[in-house]
């Protein structure tokens, strides 16, 4: 169902025609393309209200877990909201300001194509908090890291927060981006926008409850020069998506995006990634893993195309799903479209199940079963993690991971 | 009293009975060898033993120590002091060496009672039994049998054996696919196994392994019965007139 906002008034009247559009158009259907796997007029069956100020308590689970870094900046949003108490003020090297007095980081938002995305459009229209992070180049031991912490949250409220994050030329940054919003609808919209010979590592969290839909788009823009490296999980939400566009839109610029996603239960999780290699002599690298158990869902969708001047593109896209049940289903759907014609570009996807063979040659050690099956579940995931630049960020991502495996393996073994 | 006692076994594979009544008797510290032709159920012996899931135990009985292993899966009999060295290592991408070493070696302690073991601690206990058998700290480091050469796996098999300690261990095949030195590397690491309190059961097709691990009995399997026992000159009847000059044999 709809989000319910008869009685909703926008913040500014161009926001209006996002919203319009939205309501035209309403959740897509797997008739089209993009959502084909994903469905969001089937899977969307709650109607909710859009969320207007700070709410829901931060549960502890909640909380990310972050080793300390002097030059941390947490931004934390509650109910969609920017919680400014709870968040750091910024200095003279991260900056924060609304991204609504800001012409040019608003167009870097607007400008983007996607005048039909139901989140883009739904989110433009009903943000209620909009914050612009500049970073600049600094001349600290540590680089700065921006922790974005989407928590707590109405359960009958759909949350709508947008983040600009402009990184200076040479400048270098770390993003972590923590989700375990308790909003029946969660849907934030990053923007990322990196100059010239800029260096940025982000890490995506996704670990909601499993009743909440967790509707997530990133936004990325690549200059000449710049170096990349995402890393997204997700275990979280009955419906999840991951969905990242990834300009290169100067040479010589390199971006590896690597995604896990473990889903259980009746769970639905999305990666879809659309990657536009706009100009020559740019590399993309991509590695996805996903495991389900269960009856659990998942789908990737991975978009790489390469305009006609690009030339010398070399881009790899890697996926694999894990079947732990008879029940599960994965879905992928590769798209490549290139135009040029000097290009080192591939793809391979590949869906298994456990094992026998490595699964006895465990336990005919002494290993017992479910021990046996999280070996083996975390070293099918193990590549993916050694994507990971910043270890400081990867352990909470660990964490989880852990966490999820040994419940999964404890639950089939039981059931052997 | 025998460690291993295998009484009247017969099992199945799809359905398929290979074993067709099984009757062995291993003493402390005994070495077994035995051999047969291809295709005799000697592997599906192995696998019937450790407790392989898909092999299906039909009649008769398996005891180690005197207690039945036959409804204990395979991880349970491998805790009771059960080895098997596989003729074809598996290798687990992804899985570090030192983890999963560690992971057997605490299982068997837990179900000893007894207290497990530290990573420091096991690091050097691994790296003194891993000299012994010519293996690198390199292969220590890498996925479990992953790049390894087949005398590789076959060493590292035998490490296994030497930190696991087992009571009764199962060698499957250890000769096949090694060559001359693979083969008195593997063998001399056995034969520094061999210990009042523990037995083996050598399983090969050829004699040329029982002269580096001398066996204190031997018996020939075809047709998924044990056809003959001897002592070691029987591995040498085999080695000079072959199976078929054996009587009984299929």
């Amino acid at each position: 169902m709809l989000p319910n906002i008869h009685n909703y008034d926008v913040k500014n009247i161009w926001q209006k025609t996002y919203l319009d559009s939205f309501l035209a158009q309403g959740w897509p259907s797997s008739k089209n393309e993009d959502w084909k796997f994903t469905s969001l007029s089937q899977l969307l069956t709650d109607s909710f209200d859009i969320a207007l100020e700070l709410g829901g308590d931060i549960a502890e689970k909640q909380a990310p877990k972050l080793p300390g870094n002097k030059h941390k900046y947490s931004l934390i949003f509650r109910n969609g909201v920017l919680d400014s108490e709870l968040s750091h003020a910024g200095d003279e090297n991260v900056r924060f300001s609304n991204l609504l007095d800001d012409d040019h980081a608003l167009s870097l938002l607007k400008n983007n194509l996607l005048e039909n995305h139901p989140i883009f459009n739904l989110t433009l229209g009903a943000m209620q908090s909009a914050v612009l992070i500049d970073v600049s180049e600094t001349q600290v031991e540590q680089t700065p890291l921006i922790d974005l912490s989407f928590v707590g949250g109405i359960r009958k409220q759909s949350a709508h927060p947008v983040v600009v994050i402009r990184v200076a030329e040479k400048a270098q940054v770390k993003i972590s981006e923590f989700h375990a919003s308790a909003n029946g609808l969660s849907a934030p919209i990053i923007v990322v926008n990196l100059a010239k010979g800029t260096v940025c590592d982000h890490i995506r969290c996704q670990v909601a409850d499993l009743d909440t839909s967790q509707l997530g788009l990133s936004l990325v823009n690549q200059d000449a020069e710049s170096d990349y490296n995402n890393f997204s999980f997700s275990s979280g939400g009955d419906v999840s998506r991951a969905e990242m566009h990834l300009n290169l839109n100067g040479e010589n610029a390199q971006c590896k995006l690597s995604a896990i996603y473990l889903g259980r239960e009746n769970q639905h999780l999305d990666i879809t990634t659309r990657l536009y290699h706009n100009v020559a002599n740019c590399t993309s690298d991509q590695i996805i893993r996903g495991v389900l158990d269960d009856r659990a869902r998942g789908v990737f969708q991975g978009k790489i195309r390469v305009a006609q001047d690009a030339q010398k593109t070399d881009g790899q896209q890697m996926t694999r799903a894990l079947l732990l049940s008879r029940e599960t289903e994965a879905d992928t759907k590769p798209e490549l479209e290139i135009f040029a014609d000097d290009v080192v570009c591939s793809h391979g996807a590949t869906v298994g199940e456990i094992d026998e063979n490595q699964l006895f040659y465990l336990v005919s050690r002494g290993i017992p079963t479910a021990q046996a099956r999280a070996m083996l579940i975390e070293a099918f995931l193990i590549d993916t993690l050694t994507h990971i630049r910043a270890p400081e960020l990867s352990e909470q991502v660990q964490f989880h991971i852990q966490d999820w495996v040994l419940k999964s393996a404890l639950l089939s073994a039981n059931n052997v | 009293m025998s460690i291993l006692e295998i009484k009247e076994l017969t099992a199945t594979v799809d359905g398929k009975e290979i074993l067709h009544g099984i009757n062995l008797s291993v003493g402390a510290g005994e070495v077994h060898a035995i051999m047969g032709p291809n295709g005799s159920g000697k592997s599906t012996l192995s696998y019937v033993l450790s407790g392989r899931a898909g092999y299906e135990i039909t009649g008769g009985d398996i005891l180690l120590n005197g207690t039945s292993l036959i409804e204990s899966d395979a991880d349970e009999r491998a805790r009771a002091g059960l080895f098997l060295a596989f003729q074809y290592p598996v290798e687990l991408p992804g899985v570090s060496g030192m983890s999963f070493l560690r992971a057997a070696v605490n299982a068997r302690l837990r179900e000893q009672g007894e207290e497990e073991v530290d990573q420091l601690g096991f690091v050097k206990i691994v790296r003194a039994e891993a000299k012994k058998l010519g293996i690198s700290d390199d292969m220590l480091k890498r996925a479990v049998n992953v790049g390894f050469s087949g005398g590789e796996k076959k060493r590292y098999e035998i490490l296994q054996m030497a930190l696991l300690k087992p009571v009764m261990a199962i060698l499957d095949e250890t000769d096949s696919g090694l060559d001359v030195d693979a083969l008195k590397i593997v063998s001399e690491g056995v034969n520094l196994l061999r210990h009042p309190e523990r037995s083996m059961l050598v399983i090969t097709h050829y004699q040329r392994l029982l002269s580096h691990i001398v066996p204190d009995r031997v018996h020939i399997l075809s047709g998924g019965l044990i056809v003959k026992s001897g002592d070691k000159s029987l591995a040498l009847e085999v080695e000079e007139n072959g199976y078929a000059g054996i009587d009984n044999v299929a």
